[in-house]
């Protein structure tokens, strides 16, 4: 899947709210969307002006059929760093921070 | 918005099993990863090998932010105006300016929660004249770990009211850096001050 692919289906489960958090069995204080601190909106937004440069994925090390994506990228002076994976038909969020 | 009930179920990574595992979503209290609070009866999905919290769902997320928010939520306590005075002059002994109330306080109370500074006789204190007075002023405290910390004080001072807990605390810092002079307390305030001046 490339990169246009993969932005529109995390934008796409954003807009559906098909998503949720990874945890590991507490609450990570540090995913911002997980804790309220950035709306489902704006890493949408963030997201979307991401580009091909920003973007790169690897296999989990749990299931290598399954891709980690990761973006990093600017918006308004805060580098962003944005990891997810999905298993359809949900993205779930591994980190959400700047 | 797709919404999630107990009973559902889902596959998520666990980190405990470090698999991709089957989830069910069931009411858990779930604490925050830096301990500074929990959240309760909260929807999460939980791995059905190791009962680990695997997952999050996005429904939850407001419960989340309200829990930090209440944590984050100013403290207010009105006390006698000389518990501000005897506060001002605990400040200026420390040599630190009065604008470090909050932060001496907070600290104050985090060592005595975790037994830094023992907390005995914090609730005779309240019986002296000096805890005597009209409340007259505003004494604001924030800080994530505070309501845990009063809570736990509370537990151990047997002490329900978070006022006279407050008053008790301002008299034994009173008593620890003004009468007795205690050096050991004086010095761990003073590293406080340092790092928060």
């Amino acid at each position: 899947m490339g990169f246009k692919e993969v932005k529109s289906k995390v934008i796409a489960c954003l807009d559906t709210g098909h998503i949720s958090h990874e945890e590991r069995n507490d609450i990570n204080i540090k995913n911002l969307l997980s804790t309220g601190v950035v709306s489902v909106s704006e890493v949408a937004h963030i997201i979307g002006l991401s580009k091909g440069f920003n973007y790169s994925s690897s296999p989990h090390h749990f299931d290598t059929t399954i891709d980690v994506h990761l973006i990093k990228t600017t918006v308004s002076g805060k580098i962003w760093y944005i990891k997810w994976y999905v298993v359809e038909p949900d993205s779930v969020f591994i980190s959400v921070h700047h | 918005m797709k919404i999630l009930k107990v009973g559902d179920t889902q596959k998520a990574a666990c980190n405990s099993c470090e698999a991709f595992t089957n989830v069910t979503f069931k009411l858990r209290d779930v604490p925050f990863s830096d301990a500074s609070g929990t959240v309760k009866n909260v929807l999460v999905g939980v791995c059905d090998q190791c009962d680990s919290v695997a997952v999050l769902p996005h429904q939850s997320t407001p419960a989340v932010k309200k829990q930090l928010e209440v944590q984050r939520k100013a403290l207010e306590s009105r006390v006698p105006a000389h518990m501000i005075d005897i506060l001002n002059l605990v400040c200026v002994e420390l040599s630190g300016g009065t604008e470090f109330i909050p932060g001496l306080m907070k600290h104050y109370i985090h060592l005595l929660s975790n037994n830094e500074i023992p907390s005995q006789g914090i609730p005779k204190l309240l019986n002296s004249d000096l805890a005597k007075g009209k409340a007259e002023k505003r004494l604001s405290l924030k800080g994530r770990f505070l309501v845990d910390d009063l809570n736990h004080l509370k537990e151990i001072t047997n002490i329900k009211s978070t006022t006279d807990l407050i008053k008790g605390i301002v008299l034994r810092m009173y008593d620890d850096v003004l009468v007795k002079k205690n050096k050991r307390t004086i010095k761990k305030l003073k590293m406080i001050i340092a790092a928060i001046a």
